[in-house]
């Protein structure tokens, strides 16, 4: 749900005022606050319990670095929302560059797993779910990897991913479309349906 | 069955991948706080003015000295200078009593 802007007063400004200051300690309750919505958005980004701590750290930090170009137009949390999913994004960017992913998901093996996967008549249980998941995404570039992670698991408006990421409403709509339609085709290709 | 039915539904498993909870227990507070104060003390010293820079130039003891050198040089110069303008104004007195009658 996009942050309505100014609408009510961030009750987070006082901390946020003190830890521009320098404050370790307001900024140490800023974390303690958000913390576990940081967690729950960047969960869906990477369900590995290490991969997640790792996102989760990024993001106070780049927010630490960020906090003196910090203005009270937005609210805090959606302005940490958005460093959320930046960093979100340069995971996946990372992870489709990083040689270990090249190294499996570009062989057959990864190819037939996919299919034995999809093949799987049982109801998936939650946790192989969302692995199942990321296996099938770690086979879309970066941005649609994002994309579908936010539209799909995280269930969030197109323009709220918009305004999350700093992309203009149309070419949200546009990159979300193309997307789908890889997606669309790379399920085919294994066999799964894919209905929205 | 046909083959539709064997097959996972995308919609299926985004159902399913929706209720996993993320891990238990995860609290990042103490990284960051160690991972921003070793900022702090790794950072590079803020950037002073040139005020201040120029400042800290004249307190230093070898600044010191070498101002007091060339002090005492100049004043030097200055003095040898002084002896030779008066030489110069002389002579062009002289000149000046010579040139006078024509």
């Amino acid at each position: 749900m996009p942050a309505p802007a100014n609408s009510q007063p961030d009750e987070d400004i006082g901390l946020v005022r003190e830890a521009q200051a320098g404050s370790h300690e307001a900024f140490e309750q800023l974390v303690e606050k958000h913390q576990s919505s940081m967690i729950a958005l960047l969960h869906r980004f990477a369900p590995q319990r290490a991969d997640l701590e790792d996102l989760v750290q990024e993001t106070f930090l780049n927010a630490w670095r960020g906090l003196p170009t910090w203005q009270p137009r937005q609210p805090f949390i959606h302005w940490l929302r958005k460093i959320a999913v930046r960093v979100g994004l340069e995971a996946c960017r990372r992870w489709s560059r990083s040689t270990l992913s090249r190294r499996v998901e570009g062989t057959s093996d990864f190819q037939d797993l996919l299919e034995t996967i999809a093949d799987t008549r049982t109801p998936p249980n939650p946790a192989s779910a969302l692995e199942e998941i990321h296996f099938i995404l770690a086979l879309l570039p970066p941005e649609d990897r994002t994309l579908i992670t936010l539209l799909h698991l995280e269930e969030m408006p197109v323009l709220e991913i918009a305004a999350l990421l700093d992309w203009s409403a149309t070419n949200t709509k546009v990159k979300a479309f193309r997307a789908r339609h890889r997606l669309r085709k790379l399920l085919k290709q294994h066999g799964y349906t894919f209905y929205e | 069955m046909n083959s539709e039915q064997k097959k996972r539904s995308w919609s299926d498993l985004v159902h399913a991948a929706r209720e996993v909870m993320p891990p238990e227990g995860i609290d990042v507070r103490d990284d960051i706080l160690f991972a921003i104060q070793s900022e702090r003390r790794t950072s590079p010293p803020p950037t002073t003015g040139l005020l201040d820079e120029l400042a800290e130039l004249f307190r230093s003891g070898w600044m010191r000295g070498a101002l007091a050198a060339l002090a005492l040089t100049t004043g030097a110069v200055a003095w040898q200078g002084a002896n030779a303008a008066a030489q110069f104004a002389f002579a062009l007195d002289l000149q000046g009593m010579l040139l006078a009658p024509l």
